[in-house]
């Protein structure tokens, strides 16, 4: 009987070391991806507490087309997208897609709790409520 | 004294067809069951996730399946588990079967998280094969 074929997305996982923390890698450009599905750009700021902000992505195909590439061919720069613990599996492959749509192939995928709420107490903050 | 022999006595003798015939659906109903001896589906209640840069793969029968369905819970081939279970079973296929694959069927909602820890477990037990099943329109034709 013949087989039929399924549709996978193949992942490479890292190899098990013993240090706690990647290196920090300068050229890693960092994507948020928030629980409602929203995408985040990494402001390079942090806030009194040590955490990231972020601001928010209106067209992301967009975005990932005006990134400056520096040293880089597009496939090769490569992208974190820190992705909150709750959203769906779906957004982070639909995410994957528009990444692999638009030419970049080395994507890292990070796990947070909780990735807007930062940037919306600073918001809360700067309101005044 | 002259013997006759008649060399023309058995013209008319042939090969049976009966056994040989017998021979052929014997072998026919034999491999008829053989193909039908399928590993038991077991299935689970999702929807795949949908991509349109998943990669088309050929499935393997040793595959070991792993389901997360949009709550969040974990089987194992089928059955409903949790990760202190998987972890159990991960290390046996660990020893026993080092360079075994791994297919991750999830619900389109299923949590990330839930998704990332059975990844690292995977990872935690030197497992490289690992992929996502994704929803593929050709597959139910």
């Amino acid at each position: 009987m013949l087989k039929k074929m399924e549709k996978q997305i193949p992942i490479i996982l890292p190899d098990i070391t013993s240090k706690l923390a990647d290196d920090p890698d300068e050229q890693i450009h960092i994507i948020g991806l928030s629980e409602d599905g929203r995408y985040l750009a990494n402001s390079g700021q942090k806030n009194w507490q040590g955490e990231d902000l972020y601001y928010p992505i209106s067209n992301f195909s967009e975005y990932l087309k005006n990134l400056p590439l520096g040293n880089f061919k597009a496939k090769n720069l490569p992208i974190r997208i820190d992705a909150d613990r709750r959203i769906p599996i779906q957004k982070v492959i639909d995410t994957l897609d528009i990444c692999a749509i638009q030419g970049f192939e080395n994507i890292q995928l990070h796990l947070l709790r909780d990735i807007y709420a930062p940037v919306q107490r600073q918001l809360r903050n700067e309101r005044g409520y | 004294m002259s013997i006759d022999i008649d060399h023309f006595e058995n013209e008319d003798e042939e090969i049976s067809l009966s056994p040989l015939i017998d021979c052929v659906f014997l072998l026919l109903i034999y491999f008829l069951v053989a193909t039908m001896f399928k590993k038991d589906d077991k299935d689970i209640n999702i929807d795949l996730p949908i991509s349109t840069s998943a990669l088309e793969m050929a499935p393997d029968d040793d595959t070991i399946m792993i389901g997360i369905n949009k709550n969040g819970d974990i089987f194992h081939e089928g059955i409903q588990t949790d990760l202190n279970e998987l972890k159990y079973a991960m290390r046996q296929f660990s020893i026993e079967q080092p360079n075994i694959s791994f297919r991750l069927d999830c619900d389109q909602a299923a949590p990330f998280y839930r998704v990332v820890e059975v990844l690292d477990m995977c990872q935690f037990m030197g497992f490289k094969d690992i992929g996502i099943r994704t929803y593929d329109e050709q597959y139910n034709r």
